[in-house]
């Protein structure tokens, strides 16, 4: 197996063992199926792309946010306000997970939609969890920039998934 | 922060998990996708932009071949020979701006650093080829104009003379000018526009570091009159101790 097969076998078993952060992405950053493929696409795209410069001594964990995060925010999606109404959004939500329209997840992907992109990212690194630190070494943010926004971001969650669950 | 909210903030941790979990099993993506997926092209601004380019590139290459059989087609006319060689440079330089932003766009395609970093380098390129990019592309529609003006007066005429007529030239060079104006002002919006969503990003990312920075002159100055403070207190405490022992 010469350089460039091994590369791609270790690129691939990376992936597929991280390919969790990649679907969440997509679910926060994509309203249908075809804006999810395109986008999928372009994560991959990138990832392998970016894969040479890897320094293996970061969590590659950490390295797929990065890139797949960055791929995200750039990509040119169709502007869901445009497309869809709160009812399509739910049913579309509902859809996705094979859920019940009232149930308690769509009440969480519909606050996550409210915010703008940079938010969203933010959002979806402090629900998995990330130190401050890891945020800032993924986002480029000062921690204190990143505690206000955080602060902000649950506010905002808070509201509108208590409104969302009064519904 | 109490215990009910912490709770409540669980609560929605692992909702987001269950979440992501049963995307992730709905979604598998195993080896044989991701690879039908890596052969595919990207549909992304900066592939198209490359794709455009070296388009426009290969393009140029073929009007620059156009002039050099034009030019030995008509070694002794010193009128052609000068038209076609300041085409030939320009059309040089224009792949040259060219190959130099493909080579941009390479390198911005692979992710360096944090999200900010990344996107305050994307910035910086499409800033510094806000003009270049469109005006290379435009030399096209200019030397493709003057060719075929030249093409059109060798086969019509069976010779190519300097324009006599001043008013023929003004109207030449009129047109000339108007399609190239007309094709820089087309591509212009291309960058201008990235350039535009890119600042949208680094603005939103940039919006709360100035209160935090505010934030925190506000808590360095809190710790430095409490320390002042503290130090006045312990000096009145030690003045008065003195005193009080002065006059015991």
């Amino acid at each position: 197996m010469d350089q460039q097969n091994k590369m791609k076998e270790k690129f691939l078993n990376l992936v597929e063992m991280h390919q969790g952060i990649i679907h969440k992405i997509l679910s926060i950053y994509t309203y249908d199926k075809e804006d999810r493929k395109d986008l999928l696409q372009e994560i991959m795209l990138q990832l392998w792309k970016s894969f040479p410069g890897f320094l293996e001594k970061a969590a590659f964990s950490t390295w797929m946010y990065k890139v797949a995060l960055n791929t995200a925010l750039l990509h040119k999606r169709k502007k869901m306000k445009e497309k869809y109404t709160v009812d399509t959004l739910i049913e579309t939500r509902a859809m996705q997970f094979g859920i019940a329209k009232n149930d308690i997840t769509i009440s969480l992907y519909m606050a996550i939609d409210q915010l703008g992109p940079i938010d969203k990212a933010i959002a979806l690194l402090y629900l998995e969890q990330k130190s401050y630190k890891e945020m800032e070494s993924i986002l480029g943010m000062k921690k204190n920039n990143i505690g206000v926004r955080i602060s902000r971001i649950k506010d905002k969650l808070k509201k509108i998934f208590e409104y969302e669950q009064q519904l | 922060m109490n215990n009910n909210s912490k709770n409540k903030e669980q609560e929605i941790f692992n909702l987001w998990e269950k979440a992501g979990n049963v995307l992730t099993n709905q979604q598998q993506l195993n080896k044989e996708k991701m690879e039908t997926l890596l052969n595919k092209s990207s549909s992304e601004f900066s592939t198209n932009q490359k794709k455009l380019l070296k388009a426009d590139a290969i393009f140029k290459v073929a009007l620059i071949f156009g002039f050099i059989v034009i030019a030995a087609f008509n070694l002794s006319n010193l009128f052609v020979m000068v038209t076609a060689l300041i085409c030939i440079i320009i059309g040089t330089f224009g792949i040259k701006q060219e190959r130099l932003m493909i080579e941009g766009l390479n390198d911005l395609q692979e992710f360096r650093g944090t999200i900010r970093n990344q996107l305050e380098r994307d910035i910086r390129f499409f800033r510094n080829n806000l003009v270049r990019y469109p005006l290379s592309l435009s030399l096209s529609i200019f030397l493709f104009y003057i060719l075929g003006s030249l093409v059109y007066h060798g086969i019509k005429y069976e010779a190519i003379r300097p324009v006599e007529d001043l008013e023929d030239g003004f109207v030449l060079i009129s047109f000339l000018m108007i399609s190239f104006i007309f094709s820089f002002v087309a591509y212009y919006p291309f960058f201008r526009s990235r350039i535009k969503y890119l600042n949208s990003l680094i603005k939103d990312i940039e919006q709360e570091e100035k209160i935090a920075s505010h934030i925190d002159t506000e808590e360095a100055r809190k710790k430095k009159t409490s320390t002042i403070t503290t130090i006045l207190i312990i000096v009145g405490i030690i003045v008065l101790i003195s005193l009080i022992i002065a006059y015991l």
